[in-house]
């Protein structure tokens, strides 16, 4: 629904890692946006279809992103008809859908076209959060990056 | 502005000095795995990581409902 709204975004986090060729399980997607006014718009406008709101929602209050949450620089958890979406205005290094983007390839398949965050940045980007679960992803993210350079046709 | 191989160069030598173990992990990791999913789509990749985390969560909910539960 991303891509039919024709909202711009960079596949970043564990499902980047999975179309990399990671082998690890993934549930969630985790997207950086940009963040100009009209791609806002459009975000909220697929956001409010898939009846994405915050999580956790304990009060089960159903709270809905709004214009200014996706202008600013925060992580965004929400949960969705189609399973959990994590919107990251940023990541590490205050870096942003237009700093990321030189660090991006296009997987493509079929009609679907994404923008994933290239193994390198992905790791720099582990690296600097620096939190348990990312330093223990660094193993396997690293080692795929060694095998993939023994592969270079894979997409 | 540092690219590809340079930035992994980095992340390489910040490791070696700050964080050994997660260098000396790399070696520990099962090329099998990774050569196996290098055979796949990037797409049947991601259909196949989330198939098996749903997967993993109807079984954790399965064990969940069970006599006695999981812990």
């Amino acid at each position: 629904m991303l891509i039919e709204g024709n909202v711009e975004f960079i596949v970043v986090g564990g499902a980047a890692a999975v179309l990399s060729g990671v082998p690890i399980v993934t549930k969630d997607l985790d997207i950086v946006h940009r963040r100009s006014p009209e791609n806002v718009a459009r975000l909220l406008l697929v956001l409010s279809k898939l009846d994405a709101h915050f999580r956790p929602d304990f009060a089960q209050r159903k709270l809905r992103p709004r214009e200014s949450d996706l202008t600013g620089h925060g992580h965004l958890n929400f949960d969705t008809t189609f399973g959990p979406l994590d919107v990251l205005c940023e990541v590490s290094g205050a870096r942003g859908f237009d700093e990321l983007m030189p660090y991006t390839t296009e997987v493509s398949d079929f009609e679907m076209k994404l923008r994933v965050l290239d193994l390198p940045m992905l790791i720099t980007v582990k690296s600097e959060a620096n939190r348990p679960k990312d330093r223990m992803a660094l193993p396997i993210l690293m080692a795929t990056l060694d095998e993939r350079k023994k592969s270079p046709g894979d997409g | 502005m540092l690219m590809g191989d340079e930035l992994v160069i980095a992340v390489r030598a910040f490791l070696a000095e700050h964080d050994p173990d997660v260098l000396a992990a790399v070696e520990d990791v099962d090329r099998s795995l990774i050569q196996s999913e290098l055979r796949r789509s990037p797409i049947e990749r991601l259909v196949a990581s989330v198939q098996q985390a749903r997967f993993y969560e109807r079984l954790a909910a399965s064990r969940k409902s069970a006599p006695g539960g999981s812990r």
